[in-house]
């Protein structure tokens, strides 16, 4: 396992979705807080996507409810008016905490993230790191991989996990 | 399989389409699906040029495809990250 946690994220919706949906939550534990907006809990939790117990049972993960003036001014200021809301609270709540990671798997909010200097990552990049700290195996790794292909609604073509699992294996060869 | 059979049924239902020809549709959509998997993933490891693709598949997957490509490279690099 690496050395102390990873610094803390903020949790869009979708990496909570896809990782619950095949097992894997736990592999949030290696930050050292995932907040999470309302609207995402409302998304997640409140959908029955992901199970509360599950996910507060992960012990790092903090449910932050915004006001919904300061998100409206914050999409206003950075027209992000077209995201929806748990995308629109999660860069919000980054600029509010001063964390500069963000948990996303969908693209649009990637390329917002970038343009107000967030760096976003997927589900893929959690299960990489997670391999790269010693948290889990190069094969548990791939089969993690290839769970969020087969099973889990994360849509991505089969040729990018194919590339994902060849470029870890390369890293992970002596 | 479940699923597969609920899925199956309600379409059926739904389409009142024989069953049998659900699964002839199934069948070639999941093909069409797998070629273009094929096709975008060859353009991905330069088998392909991009002109090629967008001729097998369209425009809109080749740019889905380069989207998904540039944001694994990105959750690749993090993720690599000590």
């Amino acid at each position: 396992m690496g050395d102390g946690a990873v610094g803390p994220v903020v949790a869009d919706s979708g990496p909570l979705i896809h990782l619950a949906e095949v097992g894997l939550l736990g592999l949030l534990r290696m930050f050292e807080a995932v907040h999470a907006p309302g609207a995402v809990w409302s998304e997640t939790v409140g959908k029955g996507f992901v199970n509360e117990a599950d996910l507060m049972g992960l012990g790092n993960v903090c449910r932050r409810d915004l006001r919904r003036e300061d998100v409206r001014g914050y999409a206003h200021e950075h027209g992000l008016e077209a995201l929806h809301d748990g995308e629109l609270e999660s860069l919000c709540l980054c600029r509010m905490l001063g964390v500069f990671t963000l948990l996303t798997d969908d693209l649009a909010v990637r390329k917002a993230a970038k343009r107000l200097g967030i760096t976003p990552v997927g589900s893929l990049g959690v299960v990489v790191r997670a391999h790269k700290r010693g948290a889990i195996s190069v094969k548990e790794a791939e089969n993690a991989i290839v769970r969020l292909y087969d099973l889990s609604s994360l849509f991505v073509t089969r040729a990018i996990v194919d590339l994902v699992i060849d470029e870890l294996r390369k890293s992970s060869s002596p | 399989m479940e699923t597969t059979l609920t899925y199956l049924e309600v379409l059926s239902r739904e389409s009142k389409k024989p069953e049998v020809e659900i699964m002839a549709m199934a069948l070639r959509a999941g093909l069409r699906q797998l070629w273009r998997e094929r096709t975008l993933g060859r353009y991905l490891r330069g088998e392909l040029s991009r002109d090629e693709a967008v001729e097998l598949v369209g425009i809109d997957w080749v740019e889905l495809a380069e989207r998904q490509y540039d944001a694994a490279k990105e959750d690749l690099k993090w993720g690599m990250e000590q």
